[in-house]
């Protein structure tokens, strides 16, 4: 049987009564009102379920990753810390992918180390100015060869040797002032001292928020400008 | 009776008044669909269960698609329909539970045939009206009673109705013919006849 068949059957049973005869009494099934509070009681609801649900913070899937491999490294979580926190990397003795993984940690952790910026900023300007200092000063002076022994490295800056690198700065800054930038001691000729090479690594990438600086110094260097290697 | 798109919009972005508009908008016929389907027997609970559904709503928020033509309202009602369906899920089960631990071999089936909760003499005592439609609107099945709540009582066009209750018009007409039949019959004493 099809609906309008149903229908005609159903009609005939209750022939008697019509739909509005039916919407006519059943106005007399009210409901009882909302209480006073209902709406400001649910709007409650809702806001205490939304902040029950904090939602997790943008670089959460990149800490989670960066955590997971370093256990998988097998390093302690807190040498983890250091090395991320810490922007300096060996880059003259560092291979291709050890950078490329260097720099991939770095720039995960980008946004919490932005305040470190500023300072590895200026240390770079200072120590970029001081290099130019170097080449104009002794641009006819012959390089030389620099083995891993002689070489001063800040590797562990800012965190750890701010301090140490800034005075190491300021002892071959001092000397630099004094007897390099073409004031030749009297009766000398020639290049007075060693060519001192101060290198700094390639311009810190984007993906890099705080500079590399890494400080090469060679010990004759420094002894000729008054310097023990044991003050560095 | 519908909200605007742009509402449900800032809603989602975290506009509590937005938030507020909607509650305020559809908090009556929610409440009203509640009462009237699940009965006077769930009124202390309604106003608990109508903040369920409006929390699930808001969960969601996000997932309504206008695109598909389905107006925020019709949406709503699919929580509420969803919803009581489940609360009557949970209540049969209790009722059942309840029914097998009995040991003192009263008979409480009475609370599953007319589905108002009240006992016999109860029904006796009623005389008033609205307690006759409701017990009348109780003695359907659960999809007739949603469908004539919600055309008879929130005056939803049989096309939402049919999206509220995930099937076609056709089955929409159906249901809604058969409840009327069944009502009229219920509720004879009290009709005019023609």
């Amino acid at each position: 049987m099809n609906e309008n068949g149903r229908e005609r059957q159903d009609d005939a049973s209750t022939g008697t009564i019509s739909d509005e005869s039916l919407r006519a009494i059943l106005g007399s099934y009210s409901v009882v009102e909302p209480s006073q509070d209902f709406v400001a009681d649910t709007l409650l609801r809702i806001q205490m379920d939304q902040h029950s649900i904090p939602r997790p913070s943008e670089d959460f899937v990149d800490r989670v990753v960066c955590a997971w491999a370093d256990e998988q490294a097998g390093r302690p979580q807190t040498e983890v810390l250091s090395e991320v926190l810490v922007p300096v990397v060996p880059f003259a003795r560092q291979s291709g992918q050890e950078l490329s993984l260097s720099r991939t940690e770095l720039g995960l952790a980008g946004q919490r180390r932005a305040s470190l910026f500023p300072m590895a900023l200026a240390l770079v300007g200072f120590a970029a100015a001081l290099a130019l200092a170097f080449f104009v000063g002794r641009q006819s002076a012959s390089s030389s060869v620099l083995s891993d022994e002689n070489l001063v490295r800040i590797e562990d800056f800012p965190s750890r040797g701010s301090n140490r690198f800034a005075r190491s700065l300021s002892l071959i800054v001092d000397r630099v002032d004094n007897d390099l930038l073409g004031n030749q001691r009297p009766g000398q000729t020639g290049p007075a001292y060693p060519r001192p090479v101060l290198s700094l690594p390639a311009p810190p990438s984007s993906l890099i928020p705080s500079a590399a600086v890494e400080l090469h110094v060679d010990r004759a260097t420094l002894e000729s400008l008054g310097i023990a290697w044991e003050q560095l | 009776m519908d909200i605007p798109y742009e509402t449900v919009e800032r809603a989602v972005a975290g506009d509590q008044g937005a938030c507020r508009e909607i509650v305020e908008k559809l908090h009556r016929p929610v409440l009203a669909t509640i009462h009237r389907f699940l009965g006077r027997r769930f009124s202390e609970d309604s106003e608990d269960i109508a903040q369920e559904i409006f929390l699930k709503v808001f969960r969601t928020l996000d997932r309504f698609d206008k695109d598909r033509g389905v107006k925020f309202t019709t949406w709503v009602f699919t929580f509420v329909r969803n919803h009581c369906f489940d609360v009557l899920k949970k209540k049969r089960l209790r009722t059942t539970s309840l029914q097998s631990e009995n040991e003192d071999g009263e008979d409480k089936s009475w609370e599953l045939e007319d589905g108002s909760g009240r006992r016999p003499e109860e029904l006796v005592e009623s005389t008033e009206l609205g307690q006759q439609i409701e017990l009348a609107l109780a003695s359907l099945g659960e999809e007739q009673r949603m469908v004539f709540v919600l055309r008879e009582y929130e005056q939803l066009d049989l096309r939402s109705i049919a999206e509220v209750m995930d099937c076609s018009e056709g089955t929409v007409k159906s249901r809604l013919h058969r409840a009327k039949e069944a009502l009229k019959q219920k509720l004879q004493p009290y009709l005019r006849t023609s």
